[in-house]
């Protein structure tokens, strides 16, 4: 249960609108992220969904029940804050069945349920603790406690775990995981930690000043990111973006010129929009850290000087010097050897090469669709 | 750290302060032991333990029943002052309607008015209602001195109160009332009880209204049987017993404040409830 539809959505704080023309399809017991730098607008639109906040223009249906003028509660759906939002003078018992006390339920259906909810989030020993005396994971459990004891269509999570420190929060994250599937119920997740959106979601919708960039599952987002906004948000460390200027453009293939005399050939797929590129015209090309490749001198595409050397154990982030003004970031295996002031030359496959339109600045339009083997 | 001379100032100015504002006190204590021409000299330590005007402040008018008035109409006062505040708190501080600032600018401007302005206006409308000489009254024109400040107290305490949690009740079904007096009315205790002690002592301490109000000596309250205590003879004030019943009627703050007196401390830093 729990088909979530947008339609034409637009918020206006004021006359400030905040979330332009917002269009989307959540499928039943999907795990979707928003995820997108802060301020983008994600909080918001899951508000608009919780029906904490009134859309301006455009529909919201739920399980295809137009839902855009209900209250809250009557929209079956829950939600976890960042803040975790319990009642503070409230035991964890009383906070967990707070929502099926305003309702009709018989006292031993709501009794089952907390335990039943309490048994799934391992609580059972606090519920008779006020949430000053529990630590932040605690609350947190008990946060998504008193909302799945409600038995939503659709579960909202607003940034739950920015709260908790490192380690507590990848234990959290796989808990939630978890729960995702015992619970088998749409789930709706905010973050801006890309990690969490990789890791969690079915999929992930990147949302970047009051717009959808893109949606996609965590591998098209990485693979086939649209433009240059998703590109450089998902996957971490950042794509590496070079400049550099088309020489020729024929036959589905762009020449391009790196620095150092350098030349590299990409099959593309021109899209209509771009058909003001061609020689002469400037792109950027992106490269994840990930995907260079050390090689040596004849084969490079790229060569540069190393600035900077940082040993994380298991691998080594090298920051390399390509250009007068460009340094890019190599991922290589921490048994290398490498030092600051080294000379590295550098390669990619096509196939992990993406180019994008070097104008504008919001939506960078992917420039290519390169081929993947 | 402070410094040995530092310190011995700030003890210094702390005794000053101390002593200028107990002094009142102190000496309407002592003067309520002495009896007779006793009173006309400046003695700072009581000589002689005379308690013989506090037995005639109850045996002379009925000062007793003047304490309970007082304490019957100052309790009124304090509940459904409290209770009228809490609610205009909710929709002052919470909900979003036009002109909600003028509201609160124009609750602010009533408190204003000095009580003589009001006076004959409250005097006509407590007359018609059929409330004059009756407590209902007293509790009635009270609230124009109490709500005003309770309700601003009390608007900025719930505006403070994190909204996470009133969205979370929103969500978990629970209507503006549930919201008001089973999510925020606990939270709000400790300003209740701070701004609900100073309505109580608003009201206990109000002379104007309960002086124009009442006629009878059994329905004055406190401030009002104290000021028209009378002597033997129409020349003659008699201090010995004022002082008496103003140490009698001072007693009951005393113990109020110092019942609540954590709460009211924690009352000033209610805003830092988090969930
Ligand atoms: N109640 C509000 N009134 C005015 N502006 C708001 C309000 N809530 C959010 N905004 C604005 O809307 C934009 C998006 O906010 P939000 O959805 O909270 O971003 P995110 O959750 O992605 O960090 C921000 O610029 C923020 O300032
Ligand atoms: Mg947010």
């Amino acid at each position: 249960m729990g088909k979530v539809i947008l339609s034409n959505v637009k918020k206006s704080f004021g006359r400030v609108e905040v979330l332009h023309d917002i269009n989307l399809e959540i499928k039943k017991n999907e795990f979707t992220v928003f995820v997108g730098p802060s301020g983008c607008g994600k909080s918001t639109l899951l508000r608009l969904i919780a029906g904490l906040e009134d859309v301006t223009e455009g529909q919201i249906l739920i399980d295809d029940m137009d839902v855009t003028m209900l209250r809250p509660a009557k929209r079956k759906v829950a939600m976890v804050f960042q803040s975790y939002a319990l009642y503070p003078h409230m035991t964890v018992y009383e906070n967990m069945s707070f929502a099926l006390r305003r309702t009709k339920y018989p006292k031993e259906e709501i009794h089952r349920r907390v335990m039943d909810a309490a048994e799934v989030l391992q609580v059972t020993h606090l519920l008779d603790r006020q949430p000053k005396q529990l630590s932040g994971g605690q609350r947190q459990r008990v946060a998504i406690g008193r909302a799945i004891i409600r038995d939503p269509k659709v579960f909202l999570f607003d940034e739950p775990l920015s709260n908790l420190d490192a380690s507590l929060r990848v234990k959290m994250r796989m808990r939630i995981a978890k729960l995702k599937e015992k619970l088998n119920t749409t789930m709706i997740y905010v973050t801006h930690d890309q990690v969490e959106a990789m890791t969690l979601a079915d999929k992930i919708v990147v949302m970047n000043s009051g717009n959808i960039e893109q949606v996609g599952s965590p591998l098209e987002l990485y693979h086939h990111p649209r433009n240059k906004f998703v590109a450089g948000f998902i996957g971490s460390p950042k794509m590496n973006f070079i400049k550099v200027s088309v020489t020729a453009l024929k036959n589905d293939v762009v020449t391009l010129s790196l620095p150092h005399d350098r030349s590299l050939k990409l099959p593309v797929a021109l899209p209509k929009t771009m058909q003001d590129m061609g020689p002469g015209s400037s792109a950027e090309l992106g490269i994840r850290p990930e995907h260079l490749i050390v090689c040596d001198a004849a084969s490079s595409l790229l060569t540069g000087c190393i600035q900077t050397v940082e040993h994380l154990g298991s691998e080594l982030y090298v920051y390399v010097r390509i250009a007068d003004d460009q340094n890019i970031l190599v991922r290589v295996p921490g048994d290398k050897n490498f030092k600051v002031g080294d000379t590295l030359h550098l390669k990619a496959l096509p196939s992990d090469c993406h180019l994008f339109h070097p104008k504008s600045t919001i939506s960078f339009e992917r420039f290519s669709s390169v081929s993947h083997g | 750290m402070l410094t040995r001379k530092a310190r011995f100032f700030l003890y210094l100015g702390s005794l000053i302060i101390v002593i200028v504002s107990l002094f009142p006190f102190y000496w309407a204590v002592v003067s309520s032991l002495k009896s007779g021409s006793e009173l006309f000299r400046t003695d700072f330590f009581p000589s002689t333990f005379a308690w013989k005007n506090y037995v005639q402040i109850f045996k002379e008018q009925p000062f007793g029943r003047n304490i309970l008035n007082s304490l019957g109409v100052a309790t009124g006062t304090v509940l459904i002052c409290l209770s009228l505040a809490v609610s205009a708190a909710y929709a002052l501080g919470r909900v979003h309607f036009k002109g909600r600032s003028l509201l609160l600018m124009t609750i602010l401007s009533v408190s204003m008015f000095p009580q003589v302005a009001v006076l004959s206006g409250m005097f006509e409308l407590i007359r018609s209602l059929g409330l004059y000489n009756n407590h209902f009254g007293l509790v009635f024109s009270y609230m124009v001195l109490t709500l005003p400040f309770t309700i601003w107290i009390l608007t900025t305490f719930m505006r403070q109160l994190p909204k996470e949690i009133e969205e979370a009740a929103i969500l978990d079904g629970a209507s503006s009332a549930t919201i008001c007096f089973r999510i925020f009315l606990p939270l709000l205790w400790p300003a209740l009880v701070t701004t609900g002690l100073l309505a109580f002592i608003a009201a206990w301490n109000e002379f104007l209204f309960a002086l124009t109000f009442t006629v009878e000596s059994k329905a004055r309250t406190v401030p009002v049987a104290i000021a028209l205590m009378t002597g033997a003879s129409e020349y003659e004030l008699p201090w010995g017993n004022i002082m008496a019943a103003s140490v009698v009627v001072t007693v009951p703050l005393i113990v109020l404040v110092l019942i609540f007196q954590k709460r009211i401390v924690s009352g000033l830093t209610a805003g830092a409830v988090k969930g």
